[in-house]
């Protein structure tokens, strides 16, 4: 099996400081194993890769990689990277994005983007807080949880990622957890496979944060958390909805197809041009 | 013969103590209990003939500072490291 760090080993950047700057435990390094084997699998050199993220916890992920890499700013992840993938459609273009990159300050993105339907995957590392900044709420707190800015309660209702991104147009739409690495590295490869925006939605645990207010316990407990509340999809449809009460699904939510943006986009060109008929 | 034999096929497991930040996840999901905790939390190989190279360890430590491997395999991952990459660490967090 150490082949898989061998693996690993081939894309991270060696000259960055490691171990890397992740809290004992985080998620997002496992994230980060996923996603190196699911890249590996598509076949794609590096230099056709490029990943664009925002800021956060989540959001240093592409500085430890090499791959054509953009560090742009809070929200913003999926602006750039529409620019890049209409720019050079040739591109695999993938956005890492943490819950308030994602759905926060980048909402509006991230629904027009699905809607549009252009051909990037959004992989979104939901951790249900703001992690970098101190362990202020996100949209995806849970009602009655606490942060350090909802220290009574949060009284507000969490986005789930996963509908939003179906109900809003995405093509592909898989959540898994960072407990469930291997189901992360599958839906990843499915996600990359797609034309079309898709998007993998990965629960992950803030324990020093989100962990610590809501007395979670460490990053193991957390882990078992989420092995305990997630059911399959194939385990869902046959289980009643009272017993899947505090449960959350994980697989494959969505697979269908509709025409691409950056395709789509293509035509208008060529009916612009006068060179194709509308 | 047979205990030989049993012996060369016990899977290798190093640990890299340099990138583990002692989180305890390899430890804890390892299904056959072939790791534990040392006083300062870090992982040992306590038991090598119960690992199963099921490679979970592997898998999960968000660190990359684990590794298995069937004896037979050759190389460790971590000699193969060091040596393309004998300074690691220049670029300061928080850019
Ligand atoms: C425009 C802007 N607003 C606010 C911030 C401060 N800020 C940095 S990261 C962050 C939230 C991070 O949360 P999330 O996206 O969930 O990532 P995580 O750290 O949890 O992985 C915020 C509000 C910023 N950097 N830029
Ligand atoms: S603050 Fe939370 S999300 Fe950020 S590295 Fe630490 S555990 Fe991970
Ligand atoms: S490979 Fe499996 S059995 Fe062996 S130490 Fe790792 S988790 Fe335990
Ligand atoms: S999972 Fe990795 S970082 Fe955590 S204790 Fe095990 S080897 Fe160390
Ligand atoms: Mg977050």
């Amino acid at each position: 099996m150490a082949e898989i760090t061998r693996l690993i080993h081939e894309y991270l950047r060696h000259d960055k400081k490691f171990p890397h700057v992740w809290c004992p435990g985080c998620g997002i390094g496992i994230m980060l194993g996923s996603l190196i084997r699911a890249i590996d699998k598509t076949g794609y050199s590096k230099d056709d890769i490029v990943l664009v993220s925002g800021i956060g916890c989540t959001g240093r992920l592409p500085v430890y990689v090499d791959f054509n890499t953009l560090h742009t700013t809070h929200g913003r992840a999926l602006t750039f990277a529409t620019g890049i993938k209409l720019a050079k459609p040739r591109l695999k273009v993938i956005v890492i994005m943490g819950d308030g990159d994602a759905v926060a300050i980048g909402g509006n993105h991230f629904i027009h983007a699905a809607r549009r339907n252009i051909d990037i995957t959004a992989i979104i590392v939901n951790n249900s807080v703001y992690g970098m900044t101190g362990g202020q709420y996100s949209p995806t707190t849970p009602y009655g949880m606490k942060s350090t800015t909802t220290p009574y309660s949060n009284v507000e209702h969490a986005f789930n990622i996963s509908e939003l991104a179906v109900t809003a147009g995405a093509v592909f739409v898989g959540r898994g957890t960072v407990f469930h690495a291997k189901l992360l590295d599958s839906l990843m490869e499915k996600a990359f496979a797609k034309v079309g925006f898709s998007v993998v939605e990965i629960i992950s645990h803030c324990h020093t944060q989100f962990g610590r207010l809501n007395r979670m316990g460490t990053a193991v407990e957390m882990m078992q958390w989420q092995r305990d509340h997630s059911v399959t999809v194939e385990k869902a449809a046959q289980m009643k909805t009272e017993e899947l009460k505090d449960k959350f699904k994980i697989g494959v939510l969505v697979d269908r197809e509709l025409p691409a943006y950056q395709d789509e986009y293509e035509k208008v060109r060529r009916w612009a041009k006068g060179t194709e008929k509308r | 013969m047979a205990e030989a034999q049993k012996k060369k096929d016990i899977p290798h497991i190093d640990i890299y103590r340099a990138w583990c930040k002692a989180c305890g996840i390899c430890v804890a999901f390892c299904p056959t209990e072939t790791l534990a905790r040392d006083e300062g939390g870090y992982p040992y190989v306590k038991y090598p003939e119960k690992c199963i190279n099921c490679g979970w360890c592997e898998i999960r430590c968000p660190d990359f500072a684990i590794t298995v491997e069937g004896k037979k395999n050759g190389k460790k991952v971590r000699d193969q490291f060091e040596k393309e990459s004998p300074e690691k660490g220049t670029a300061a967090p928080g850019q």
